[in-house]
């Protein structure tokens, strides 16, 4: 104490309290750079861990693979038969026949039916099978999953006949303590979302709680492929579980194949220097951002239930590796998830992958975000400290700051909820705020009213006539940039990405500072207050997600993605922008109008 | 104008409670941060209904007359509070006895708070001639000229604050039964602060209520000891009416439940022994999840005596002079924050109130918040931690990607937070009360004060 009192008395004497509250705003956003540089540092060496298996159970390919030469040909029988019913266009039919065969084999099967939320569609149908663990006591389960039709659009001929061989062969074992239940679906978006849900509310057939899942995915009838992409997303924020991912890997990498995360492409696979790691964290916290957006890959379905899930997916024709090989992957993950005597708890539930082999834990790459919300915290108190109001005149202008801001709070999210539920294409949704965000700003440039109170006319302006003391401006941009911090805070540790992207897109609003008349610089600081505002607009954002990200293509499936993520996979992301973006934006947007 | 609003806010709150009923026994009698296994609304419920069965049902689900209450493990619930509530075993009816309490504590607190201004201003001004209390200037809100010239709407702010309070809202919605004792501690004070004018039934009014308090909820207890020191000269009559009160509360209880005092073991015995280990926003349940079993009975007792070990000492230091009944009301209401933050099963709806006591206290000696030393970070580390504690939870119960290591860090920040109110009003007080003994009363002492900035600086 004796130290912190020498301190105090020293900060005292220099006046350094003075100074720094002079210099908070360059402090709040020389955090915020910080913020980016300590994500951009990740990847240099030293920073990053290399992977380990953590849950000793697990033993990944201790055990030999017997997945090989003579199961083959049962695996070519299924595919040529497979290969025939590509032209049957009716997936009930499809089913019928792979019915056939895994009742053959033994196992119980039944199809679930369901129904698109879209009015255009038909009831689609999903089958799967069960086996009942010979030596468990049916309480858990593994689960084996294809799709008949890849996100990419193809026909998932050998991910479906490599789940009918692997049936049969699973069938054929009596090590098995969990149940393992084989699921064709018809594609890797919602229909298996809807299984999934299904599974744990209204289906007869079950086979106990859903351990971890593994999705194949493997286009195309050849016979060779090259490499083998790992996909382990999941919604809101969730990821599976390390150990899973790490088993996937060492796994793949012990059949002789090489591993991609994050859709490295195959002549980047040998790279591992600091561009490639940091390409691949970079995009992990986007992927994450957008899980549930975009066509997913299957992998996402079964987040919500704490079931650890990931696609493997055969990549390139005619490498050195055959379809046995990727075969024998989910062989011996399934051998090694039925070593587990507990649940996957051993290793980290948050992480960030550099490389297959590489990545960040939670208490590395944590920091860069909670320095975003301290910037945030910061800037609003240097609102307050810099404002020359006592702190009695703020109090007492609190009630009314906090009015405002629950006034824009509703409005946002009244917004918010309607747009998901009125029937309007997202195209036409999208182009309306776009342009709505983009007239908004454009009253900020408003300058010419403050030196010749004459209204411009070159704008489509709003004539707002509202006059706030500057007391209940400035307590109320610090409140609002005080519940960025919280917004911030309460999703650091659920969704990284989203809590670190928002932050990012957020923090050009702490430089929006209001006109002074008789200031030189107006026309500047116009300006500038309306750069701030439309990069911080949730839409321009969008905008420029969905013209940079392929899989998007267009802004619009970026809205619509946004808007009927929520009815499909129960994803959070237009509430996260509709209760913590889109007021906060509106808050200083009328703060920098009425000033 | 303050006795329209209150029944206006009574209304709303009825409604407000009879249209959000499943919202409060779905979803916020789940929440850990509202409701325990001690107070939650459900094991009310759970009492009401045994005791209603008992004897009058018939049919299949007859159960016989001698069944006891206690025996199945699930009621904690005191049995006079139970046999009170018995005719009133309806939704509607409880919501009403919930909104009446409530209402009644809205107007006990405007009356506290009227009455504590009075003694402040009294004593303050007595010694203290020169302090802000006189400055006119009317942007100040420290100024008590200007809040007593508004008190009408003052009031209001204060009815508006209490009712629409986010906290007080949902502690109310969660419908915790810990709403009764702190009635009932409410009542106490109220007499406590209203003590000039009838002074011998005050007294007995006071103790009285703290007894039905501590019998409701055990951890009030203890305030006996503050308020012997407030009763100062009467202390044998406090502690006989005390006695008296809480054995016959004790022996009615024995009476109606057919002579059985199985109900100490599950109300009691349950807060002390703490025996349904269950997560909550306190400190304790952590350890007795983690420890070796046998150091079970060392922990109870460590937690037990943290538990007063503070109160005495805090009487003590707070009972200097035996004029001042400001600092003995101001030690009475710190020590309930004490026992509120080390007790077993702790919620934030038993922070909210401390926090409307406190309230309390910095409204009526304003100059106490020239001499907080970080009040804006403790305030920023409650929001956080109350924001962040359901989703700890969330990720540790629900997603399975947490642990109960990031809930209990998040207790830990939220005591942190709340042990930093406590040390901080402990601190400004002694600070005050050391600048008038000393008579330290250069104008810039005190008016410089009013800016943050320098606050770090001030001495």
């Amino acid at each position: 104490m004796a130290l912190l009192e020498q301190i105090r008395r020293k900060v005292y004497k220099l006046g350094l309290v003075p100074k720094i509250t002079k210099r908070l705003p360059l402090i709040s956003f020389l955090l915020g750079v910080l913020s980016c540089i300590w994500i951009l540092y990740l990847p240099v060496d030293g920073q990053y861990r290399r992977t380990y298996i953590s849950e000793n159970a697990l033993m990944p390919s201790q055990a030999y693979s017997y997945f090989r030469e003579s199961e083959w040909n049962y695996e070519r029988g299924y595919r040529d038969e497979i290969h025939k019913l590509k032209d049957i266009e009716s997936i009930f039919e499809r089913n019928k026949v792979i019915s056939e065969w895994l009742e053959a084999i033994g196992l119980n099967t039944a199809v679930h039916q369901f129904h698109y939320n879209d009015a255009n569609k038909t009831a689609g149908h999903n089958l799967y099978g069960l086996f009942h663990a010979p030596r468990g006591d049916g309480t858990e389960a593994m689960v084996l999953a294809a799709s008949w039709n890849t996100p990419d659009g193809e026909f998932n001929e050998g991910g479906v006949a490599l789940v009918v061989s692997l049936a049969r062969y699973f069938s054929r074992w009596s090590i098995w303590s969990k149940n393992i239940i084989f699921v064709i679906t018809e594609d890797s978006h919602y229909a298996m979302r809807s299984w999934v849900q299904a599974y744990h509310i209204s289906l007869d057939l079950t086979g106990g709680a859903i351990e971890a899942a593994v999705i194949l995915e493997y286009p195309g009838e050849h016979d060779y492929f090259k490499y083998v992409e790992v996909i382990y997303g999941g919604l809101n924020g969730q990821l599976p579980n390390l150990d899973l991912v790490n088993t996937a890997v060492s796994i793949t990498e012990h059949e002789g194949v090489k591993v991609s995360v994050q859709k490295v492409k195959e002549n980047e696979l040998n790279r591992n220097d600091y561009f490639s790691r940091c390409k691949v964290l970079l995009s992990g916290i986007k992927e994450l951002a957008f899980a549930g957006l975009k066509k997913t890959n299957g992998c996402e379905a079964f987040s919500g239930w704490r079931i650890q899930a990931l696609t493997l997916r055969a990549k390139g024709y005619g490498g050195g590796a055959d379809i046995t090989t990727f075969g024998r992957v989910p062989e011996a993950m399934f051998r090694s998830i039925n070593n587990l005597l507990e649940k996957f708890h051993q290793s980290f539930f948050f992480y960030l992958m550099l490389s297959p082999r590489n990545f960040v834990s939670i208490g590395t790459y944590l920091p860069s975000a909670v320095l975003l919300t301290v910037s945030f915290g910061i800037s609003s108190a240097s609102i307050i400290l810099n404002s020359k109001h006592s702190e009695s005149q703020i109090l007492m202008v609190l009630p009314k700051s906090f009015g405002l801001f629950t006034i824009s709070f509703f409005i946002s999210s009244l917004l918010g909820v309607s747009l998901m539920y009125i029937p309007v294409s997202p195209d036409i949704i999208f182009r309306v705020l776009m342009s709505s965000g983009i007239i908004l700003s454009s009253q900020s440039l408003n300058y010419f009213n403050y030196e010749n109170n004459i209204q411009n006319k070159t704008f489509p302006m709003i004539r707002i006539k509202i006059n706030l003391p500057l007391t209940v401006l400035h307590s109320l941009l610090s409140i609002t940039l005080l519940y960025t911090s919280l917004v911030i805070t309460s999703l650091l540790v659920v969704h990284f990405s989203i809590a670190f992207l928002i932050g990012i897109c957020l923090l050009p609003l702490t430089f929006v500072r209001p006109l002074r008349i008789g200031s030189e610089s107006l026309k500047l600081r116009s300006f500038v207050n309306f750069l701030c505002l439309v990069i911080s607009c949730p839409w321009t954002i969008i905008l420029v997600i969905g013209v940079l990200d392929k899989d998007f293509g267009t802004p619009f499936k970026v809205m619509e993605g946004l808007l009927t993520s929520w009815r499909d996979f129960e994803v959070w992301t237009w509430f996260i922008i509709t209760f913590g973006w889109l007021p906060v934006w509106l808050e200083i947007f009328s703060y920098c109008v009425i000033s | 104008m303050i006795y329209p609003a209150v029944v206006v806010a009574f209304g709303a709150k009825l409604l407000l409670l009879s249209w959000l009923n499943s919202f409060s026994s779905d979803v916020l009698d789940n929440f850990v941060e509202l409701s325990t296994p001690i107070t939650s609304f459900k094991s009310l419920r759970e009492g009401l209904f045994l005791l209603n069965s008992n004897g009058n049902s018939t049919g299949l689900f007859r159960i016989s007359n001698d069944l006891n209450i206690y025996d199945g493990g699930n009621v904690h619930i005191p049995p006079i509070l139970l046999h009170l509530l018995k005719h009133f075993d309806t939704l509607p009816w409880l919501n009403f006895i919930y909104c009446v309490l409530d209402s009644l504590m809205v107007l006990m607190f405007i009356n506290i708070n009227l009455k504590f201004k009075q003694h402040c201003i009294n004593f303050y001004s007595k010694i203290y001639k020169k302090l802000i209390f006189l400055n006119t200037d009317n942007n100040n809100i420290y100024n008590p000229n200007l809040l007593s010239t508004n008190s009408t709407r003052f009031n209001l702010i204060l009815i508006l604050i209490y009712c629409f309070n986010p906290l007080n809202l949902v502690s109310l919605l969660s419908k915790s039964s810990i709403i009764f004792s702190n009635f009932f501690l409410t009542l106490s004070i109220y007499s406590i602060v209203n003590l000039s004018s009838y002074e011998s039934l005050s007294l007995i009014i006071s103790t009285i209520s703290l007894s039905i308090s501590a019998y409701l909820s055990y951890n009030t207890l203890f305030l006996i000891i503050p308020l012997l020191s407030i009763f100062g000269t009467k202390k044998f009559k406090t502690l006989f009416i005390f006695l008296l009160s809480c054995s016959s509360l004790l022996l009615i209880s024995y009476y109606l439940n057919q002579c059985n005092l199985n109900f100490l073991d599950s109300t009691y015995g349950m807060i002390i022994l703490f025996k349904k280990i269950q997560p909550n926003i306190g400190l304790w349940w952590y350890f007795f999840i983690e420890i070796f079993k046998f150091f079970n009975d060392f922990f109870i007792g460590v937690f037990n005596i943290y538990n007063f070990i503070f109160i005495i000492p805090i009487t003590i230091r707070f009972s200097k002079d035996k004029e001042n009944k400001i600092e003995k009301i101001y030690s009475f209401i710190l020590i309930f924050g004490i026992i509120t933050l080390t007790k077993s099963y702790l919620t934030i709806i038993d922070f909210n109130f401390v926090l409307n006591l406190l309230a309390i206290l910095l409204l009526n000696i304003p100059l106490l918040i020239n001499y907080l030393k970080f009040p804006i970070v403790s305030i920023l580390i409650i929001i956080h931690s109350i924001i962040l504690s359901p989703i700890f939870y969330y990720l540790w119960i629900f997603n399975g990607s947490g642990n109960s290591n990031f809930f209990y860090a998040i207790n830990l920040v939220f005591s942190i937070g709340f042990t930093s109110i406590l040390t901080d009003l402990v601190w400004s007080y002694l600070s005050l009360e050391y600048l008038i003994e000393n008579k330290l009363d250069s104008k810039d002492e005190f008016t410089s004060f009013d800016q943050v900035k320098y606050r770090l600086i001030q001495y």
